[in-house]
């Protein structure tokens, strides 16, 4: 674990000149001030700059920025937990247990989608909730992920004489099971078969950013005893929640996972690795035909974890491949759903909306469920994440034989 | 996961090294702590120092024997001079420099200094052409550059050099905070409408002048605000740079890094290479703190780490270190002798770096890595304050390991 090294800051202010937030909102102090800077004043009194923490994205581009290697944004996002400040409020209990409200709206979605699409409703949000009235919200599935997955697919992984883990994540449950249907499509017909954890829950990242870093770490102690248990590698395919698992359950709940940290990882790094090393073969339709520009999300940005997703998509012959330059969408998770701050989130990403229309892709590919949401909402181009555009694009009889699997 | 090179360092000298060797068809991969002194740019690339009268060639010979330049060789400089600016052309920095002379650029303290290469739009003038009447423009609340001073400095000159303030409407909102009013918040809020109403301001106040500087806090991200001003003002204009962070050195950066991903490259960003793996003299896989288990394998490796700013080197009381692996670092004395306390004086310390033999490679506890090579501000023997070789140094070494590496091909 490591520790709070404000004190390594040179004042050299790379940090701000680099913050989306800053570059849009002149209130925000950024990240220098609010960071390394305001953690000095903050040894004396916990409220100094606590009026900034609020703006603050969690983007981490700050820490990208950094030449010395201060971790701006673990400091900020700690500062804020500790500052007994943020009272969590109705809208940010809803927002940030996603769990819960995911559980209870599921089995209602065919009544919760289109109410939610009414402009009543979201008048309604926006006035008693101060959830803004211009933003979609991501439709809930008509089944989650893991009733699919015991309902279908739970039987046929035991065949498999590899097997590894999937931490689903809220998204991919309760969202858009498809995404966690065509990882276990594309594992299995690899050689792998794919377990679900004992217990999983929210990664917690919403209740960091919203406050409750008491239930973020109740949660984050579940998810790691299971992890522990599984005593393998972890997959997953949300880069934050990726990230969450691996770096911010030391560096701002405090939790020591070093010793399963590193088998956490997001699925398309490890199959990059296993295609490249030639365990795994993977192989394509010779008539999937796409446009695809990539986004690299925040959070793959600060975890480097495109150098795995470019080489693959660059694997699938009808793939034509734009890299769209690195670049908030500005939702930042639930950030982007409050009403004060929507006009802020809108023109942060408009610079990454305007290089998506310029580039005219038929998917933007991007391992970030929010970015999709803001992506789809503001731009109208349809978002996908690597993993499903790699099993739409499998061969997958060709793939199974190629990899030996009956 | 293999790669042919692997580049440690995404400043000025890991970014010309990585784009030449990509440009060739490479598989590169770029490791990055954070982001780089380029940052801090002046706009401007030095190359050295020279007297008047004296050419490139004459200046090189009088470095010292461990100086970059010696190692790399007089007969090699001019070529690689060209491909510098040729690569920074195709990256779409236009600049400006001739290949046998310096010219002169304006400091952010009005002072006139020699440099190599110059962004366009950058002040840039042989001593000849200098301007017989400037006007120097500072924006409304702006610190980080000072209009009087500047000007002062140049009637010292003999320039006549008048200054006046602008009031930009967009750049009041940044006053709300009451720590940033940078040239980077700058930068970010003067679109085109403000730029047009900053010109008209500009143009009402500059009858009499031959020349317009302008604080270099245009075009952050694209290189559209900074020509659009200068297509506005009815007068010929130029950027000074200002206190950093520097505008044009974020432009820069930017550039290069695009360049570098459209021709394949993959460039990690805030990791920190911990360990390697060396086996036979060569350097088999390096590790990082971010992908834990990943070895990230290629046939060379460069490091391009930066100096003692950017942690490529690390100093004890007793010792000058180079992180990584611990390379041979050529340093001298101890700790009393690395400094000079007269902080205007040439500073001992500046010259540390890492041990290389005349092809940039490497050495660990005395043995040459063959496969491993060090340019920029890592490298030894240059004193880069005193000769004005910095941004040279850092180019010129970048571009050179990259063809040592093709050529073995």
């Amino acid at each position: 674990m490591q520790d709070n090294n404000f004190q390594d800051c040179v004042k050299c202010t790379l940090c701000t000149a680099y913050c989306p937030m800053a570059a849009v909102n002149p209130i925000y102090i950024g990240p220098k001030q609010a960071g390394p800077d305001g953690e000095r004043y903050r040894l004396k009194d916990k409220a100094f700059y606590d009026y900034a923490l609020k703006y603050c994205l969690n983007c981490k581009r700050c820490e990208g920025a950094c030449p010395s290697g201060v971790r701006i944004g673990d400091i900020i996002a700690k500062a804020k937990l500790e500052s007994g400040q943020f009272r969590p409020g109705l809208r940010e209990m809803i927002l940030a247990n996603t769990d819960i409200m995911g559980t209870l709206a599921v089995p209602f979605s065919p009544i919760i989608n289109p109410v939610l699409k009414w402009d009543i409703s979201k008048k309604l949000m926006d006035g008693v909730l101060g959830i803004d009235h211009r933003r979609t919200f991501p439709a809930y599935a008509g089944q989650t992920f893991t009733r699919w997955y015991k309902k279908h697919a739970k039987k046929q992984q035991d065949a498999f004489s590899k097997q590894l883990y999937y931490f689903h994540g809220c998204y991919a449950n309760y969202n858009y099971p498809k995404l966690g249907q065509d990882l276990v499509k594309l594992m299995n017909a690899c050689g792998y078969g794919v377990q679900l954890l004992e217990k999983e829950k929210c990664c917690g990242v919403a209740l960091i950013s919203n406050g409750m870093g008491g239930q973020a770490k109740r949660q984050a102690k579940v998810n790691l005893a299971s992890i522990r248990k599984a005593g393998t590698t972890v997959l997953t395919t949300s880069t934050t929640c990726t990230m969450t698992l691996r770096d911010e359950y030391p560096h701002v709940l405090g939790l020591d996972n070093a010793d399963v940290r590193d088998n956490i990882t997001l699925a398309l790094r490890f199959l990059c690795e296993k295609v490249e090393s030639g365990e795994i073969k993977l192989a394509f339709k010779s008539d999937y035909q796409k446009k695809v520009a990539y986004h690299t999300s925040c959070h793959a940005e600060k975890q480097g974890s495109w150098i795995y997703s470019l080489p693959l998509l660059r694997l699938i012959p009808g793939v034509q491949l734009t890299v769209l330059e690195s670049s908030c969408c500005g939702i930042s998770g639930t950030f982007g759903f409050k009403k004060e701050n929507y006009e802020y989130s809108q023109e942060i990403g408009s610079k990454l909306f305007n290089n998506i229309r310029e580039a005219n892709p038929d998917y933007v590919a991007t391992e970030c469920e929010t970015c999709k949401w803001q992506i789809e909402m503001s731009t109208g181009f349809e978002v996908i994440n690597p993993i499903c555009l790699l099993a739409d694009a499998l061969d997958v009889e060709a793939t199974k034989q190629l990899n030996q699997v009956r | 996961m293999k790669y042919d090179d692997i580049i440690i360092g995404g400043g000025l000298s890991g970014l010309l090294c990585a784009i030449s060797l990509a440009e060739k068809g490479r598989k590169c991969l770029i490791i990055s702590q954070g982001q780089s002194t380029l940052n801090f740019s002046s706009g401007s690339l030095e190359f050295i120092n020279t007297r008047e009268g004296e050419s490139f060639e004459q200046a090189v010979a009088q470095l010292p024997a461990g100086h970059p330049y010696q190692k790399i060789g007089a007969d090699r400089l001019t070529a690689l001079r060209a491909s510098v600016a040729q690569l920074l052309g195709r990256a779409g920095i236009d600049t400006v420099g001739d290949k046998e002379r310096n010219h002169w650029r304006i400091t952010p303290f009005g002072a006139l200094k020699q440099t190599w290469l110059s962004l366009e739009e950058m002040t840039h003038f042989q001593k000849e052409e200098l301007p017989r009447r400037v006007l120097v423009v500072d924006i409304t609340g702006f610190l980080d550059f000072n209009a009087t001073f500047i000007a002062s400095s140049l009637g010292k000159m003999g320039i006549k050099a008048d200054t006046c303030e602008v009031y930009v409407q967009e750049t009041e909102r940044l006053r709300e905070n009451d720590s940033e009013f940078r040239s980077a918040n700058i930068a970010h809020v003067l679109d085109g409408y403000a730029i047009d109403r900053l010109a008209c301001a500009i143009n009402e106040k500059a009858a009499d002048a031959d020349l317009i500087l302008l604080p270099a806090v245009f075009g952050i991200e694209k290189d559209e605000p900074a020509r659009r001003i200068l297509r506005m003002l009815k007068k010929p204009a130029a950027f000074i740079p200002t206190m950093s962070p520097s505008v044009p050195g974020i432009r820069l950066q930017r550039l290069l890094k695009q360049r570098f991903i459209a021709l394949g490259g993959l460039f990690i960003n805030a990791d920190t290479v911990f360990s390697a793996d060396v086996a036979d003299g060569r350097i088999a896989s390096v590790h990082t703190l971010n992908h834990g288990t990943t070895r990230f394998e290629a046939d060379n490796f460069i490091f391009a780490c930066g100096s003692f700013f950017s942690n490529g080197l690390k100093a004890t009381k007793d010792k000058i270190y180079e992180p990584i692996l611990g390379l041979d670092v050529d340093f001298e004395g101890s700790h009393g002798d690395w400094f000079n306390p007269d902080v205007y004086a040439e500073q001992p310390y500046m010259s540390f770096g890492v041990h290389t033999d005349n092809k940039l490679r490497v050495s660990l506890a005395g043995k040459t890595l063959e496969n491993a090579y060090a340019v920029g501000q890592l490298l030894s023997g240059a004193s880069p304050i005193k000769s004005g070789c910095t941004g040279g140094v850092s180019a010129i070494s970048g571009v050179y390991a990259a063809e040592i590496i093709l050529n073995q091909q």
